[in-house]
């Protein structure tokens, strides 16, 4: 079966979706445009779809991946067309391409993740104080948090996940750039960073009303890096 | 105000997306070239407002006209008006985000009396004066409608004017009054504004009512202070219901949302008759969509929201004349695509084993029926006629069908209910177990029984408005010794919370004095009341206690025949001497047959209201 893979914007207007919430308008944007997608087979059949990476509530992307497998086959143009014209406003659809069959899913393929992270300062910090912050955070082998899990809080390492930090004074905000793992073992999230940042320099940031935007999704593999929807 | 909302705010409440709007198919009109501005108000949280039928059809029907708009509002949870009155963020509609003291109509619908504190606190969190005297002409008009203004005598003082009956007609009628007004040069004042209403079918100005009462706190009577108002105020009704207006683009909610799908009206109105039952009095009469309009319809609200399920929905739509055909040309046009099928009112005694098929074929949705009571005693009190073979029937066919849990609703605290009532719960239950035990053999194990029971609370305009609600001591009584005898692996047993429903009750039956508690259990602290881990009893108590009001007075007090009702001024069309007959019926257990099988039972909707019954499948016959 012909398996797409589309490139999709998550806007402002649509910030506050959880990522159930997504899935759920991506299931309704499909149908009303009229995509022949494949079904699972059982009692309560799902249609076939799978996305790279969850994003969280309040948090923007400019690019989010999705893969639907097909019962038949359509034009590219012809599916970008009319998934434009279905959704919502704040889902933007960018581009598209057929993957092979053998092409693993996204969830597996996605490893890196890339956020901008405008936070509002108490007091204004010149780059040279937030630079040497930065540069101390980023020489600990190990930066423990407290998670929340089901079994009660646990401690987390999340240095290992954090691929790259840094951050420069706009106006009485701090722009972070913040690239981290994305997969099953080692997820990081950027407000996790931010946060523990916060808290171990004791820079007068405000943590708690951080807008984050993704600006990327990729695959790292050591020796190459690429979007998946370049392949 | 939105930068301040979307930053400061929405990032540290649960559920944003409650207040982020956008939706797809939300109307955005522009602002300052529309004369008639309305904001909707729901008096409880976005899930449950937008699983409404009645709003998606306002919202519509307003929303087509050129000279209009309505945008909606929901009851803030505690967590955000927590920070709107930090921030000093007044209520705002999610289409414009504009504050809703600069509409010109804040418009409610009053679904259930446990949501007026709800009502109360949006008003104040909009900075609007609560009550109607206290508001001058610069504040927008306040209205309401639904089925419990049939009762709006406890709302009186904060609400500028009700419209009873159906709204898809009144709203365009009422709208054309305001943008008139308006329109008008010079000054306008809203009690001109008001007068001009009253000219409205089904429009109610309290205020141009004065009640009077005995000593004993009874009403004396109830008359119009001015010569313009109506004597009685008749109910507003849609004679042709096939072609009104039903919204085709509806709005698809981002997040789950309780009714998440697409609700298609197959009917409206009942005329079983039981007896309790307010929305079977004030709906009346039946009137059916056709076949072809429902195919037409059910297509395009596929296509414009996306849904995988459409709930055909009605006050009880097995009873509908077309339901197996509409049904089997929804399942072959659309079953295919993943669309099912859902049917949420079923009666027991014409639920068939052809319609469960039907259901069946996409997915399983749950399966409700509902008995209301143990015995066909207190079922022929009641007047529902279903037995105890239509319901074995009915489960039988279910099991069969492959359904492995059933849901059965009573309640409990009926007029004329005994012990052998509430074993007469039990023993249903114990008999369903026992049928779905022999047909479901080794998958037992996967069968559920729900047994939920509700307590009684007696309602405005129906032949149990009379009757008195036990007390919250006896209806505990009653929940344990269910909860005891209904213990068993594959029964669940849920009950109400008895204090509900005697606040549920007062404020069913009370007059408008019971506005003066609401009012000061609002300023204790109670909002949400339907919300159990929300509801203060014992602030309501308070609240009773400051004003000097009985509560039970209203609630477990029979009302005379004689008395006058604090509702008797409002004419839902059903008759009083209907009303009264089917009371004396009910205490010699007699049952009165619907007429859509039998003769007309004169119940007076048909011969007041100048409508019809309508059925599109013909005459019916009267089930075995």
């Amino acid at each position: 079966m012909p398996r797409v893979r589309v490139e999709f914007a998550k806007g402002d207007q649509v910030r506050f979706l959880s990522h159930l919430d997504l899935m759920k308008t991506f299931e309704r944007v499909i149908r009303r445009a009229e995509i022949p997608i494949a079904f699972s087979e059982g009692f309560n059949p799902h249609p076939k779809m799978n996305f790279a990476s969850a994003l969280a509530v309040g948090v923007t992307s400019d690019s989010e991946y999705m893969d639907m497998e097909l019962r038949e086959n359509i034009e590219l143009a012809d599916i970008i067309r009319r998934l434009t014209r279905a959704v919502p406003p704040g889902i933007e659809i960018k581009r598209g391409r057929f993957v092979a069959d053998n092409t693993p899913a996204l969830m597996a393929e996605v490893n890196r993740a890339s956020y901008i992270v405008l936070a509002e300062t108490q007091q204004s910090i010149d780059s040279e104080t937030l630079n040497d912050n930065v540069g101390r955070f980023m020489e600990n082998t190990e930066v423990l948090i407290i998670k929340r899990t089901k079994k009660g809080p646990r401690e987390k390492n999340i240095r290992p996940g954090i691929i790259h930090f840094d951050g420069r004074p706009v106006g009485k905000d701090i722009e972070f750039n913040v690239t981290t793992v994305v997969s099953n073992e080692g997820n990081v999230r950027p407000e996790e960073v931010i946060r523990a940042f916060v808290t171990k320099s004791g820079l007068p940031i405000d943590y708690e009303t951080i807008m984050i935007r993704r600006t990327r999704l990729f695959v790292d593999k050591g020796s190459k890096r690429y979007s998946p929807i370049d392949g | 105000m939105r930068q301040v909302i979307e930053n400061k705010i929405l990032p540290k409440v649960i559920k944003p997306i409650r207040y982020q709007g956008n939706e797809f198919n939300s109307v955005h009109k522009n602002w300052d070239q529309i004369p008639v501005r309305v904001a909707f108000g729901f008096p409880d949280v976005y899930e449950v407002g937008m699983s409404h039928l009645g709003l998606r059809i306002l919202y519509h029907t307003v929303n087509k006209r050129e000279d209009a708009l309505m945008e909606r509002v929901f009851a803030p949870w505690v967590d955000f008006e927590e920070k709107m009155r930090e921030y000093k963020v007044p209520l705002f509609s999610l289409e414009s985000y504009k504050p809703i003291a600069e509409f010109d109509v804040f418009a409610f619908t009053l679904q259930y009396e446990m949501s007026f504190t709800n009502l109360l606190n949006m008003l104040d969190l909009s900075g609007i004066p609560i009550k109607s005297s206290e508001r001058d002409d610069k504040w927008p008009l306040v209205i309401a409608g639904g089925p419990t203004a049939y009762n709006p005598e406890p709302l009186a003082p904060f609400i500028d004017a009700f419209l009873i009956g159906e709204g898809e007609e009144a709203i365009h009628e009422i709208i054309d009054v305001i943008k008139q007004w308006k329109l008008t040069e010079g000054v306008k004042s809203k009690d001109e504004l008001l007068k001009r209403l009253c000219k409205v079918t089904g429009v109610y100005v309290p205020k141009f009512y004065d009640v009077e009462y005995h000593s004993d706190g009874i009403i004396k009577e109830v008359i119009s202070n001015v010569s313009f108002a109506p004597k009685k105020v008749v109910r507003r009704v849609i004679k042709d219901f096939d072609n009104v207006d039903f919204p085709d683009k509806p709005i698809v909610p981002y997040t789950e949302v309780v009714h998440d799908r697409i609700m298609l009206e197959v009917l409206r109105g009942c005329s079983r008759g039981c007896r309790f039952c307010q929305a079977g009095m004030i709906y009346r009469p039946v009137r059916e969509k056709s076949p072809e309009s429902l195919l037409k319809q059910a297509e395009e609200l596929i296509k414009n929201t996306g849904y995988d399920e459409i709930s055909l929905t009605s006050l009880s739509t097995s009873d509908y004349s077309c339901v197996q055909g509409v049904l089997e040309s929804l399942m072959d046009k659309h079953g295919s695509s993943g669309v099912g099928v859902s049917l949420p009112s079923l009666r027991a005694d014409n639920f068939s084993v052809e319609l469960a098929k039907q259901v069946q074929r996409v997915r399983k949705t749950s399966l409700t029926f509902a008995p209301e009571a143990g015995t066909q005693r207190l079922r022929d009190i009641i007047n529902k006629g279903v037995t105890e073979e239509n319901l074995m029937e009915a489960v039988t066919a279910a099991f069969k069908a492959g359904w492995s849990s059933v849901k059965l609703y009573f309640m409990i605290g009926l007029p004329g209910e005994t012990q052998e009532d509430l074993d007469g719960i039990a023993d249903l239950a114990y008999k369903v177990v026992d049928v779905g035990r022999e047909i479901m053999g080794d998958r037992v194990g996967r069968m559920k029984v729900t047994v939920s029971a509700s307590s009684f609370v007696p309602k405005a305009h129906t032949p149990f408005q009379w009757f008195p609600q036990d007390t919250i001591e006896a209806l505990k009584e009653k929940q344990q010794y269910l909860a005891r005898r209904l213990k068993h692996r594959r029964i669940v047993f849920n009950w109400h919370d008895a204090k509900l429903s005697f606040i549920e009750a007062v404020f069913a039956r009370g007059g408008r004095k019971v506005a003066d508690a609401l009012l000061r259990a609002w300023q204790l602290g109670c909002k949400f009341d339907s919300w159990s881990d929300q509801f203060k009893f014992d602030n309501w108590m308070e609240a009773f206690a400051d004003v000097g009001l009985d509560p039970s007075f209203y609630a477990n007090r029979p009302f005379s025949i004689e008395e006058v009702l604090p509702w008797d001024h409002l004419d839902a069309g059903v008759t009083r001497e209907f009303l009264i007959s089917e009371y004396s019926e009910a205490a010699k257990e007699q049952t009165t047959a619907d007429c859509r099988f039998e003769k007309c039972t004169v119940c007076g909707v048909c011969q007041n209201l100048n409508v019809q019954t309508d059925i599109k499948g013909g005459k019916l016959h009267a089930p075995s």
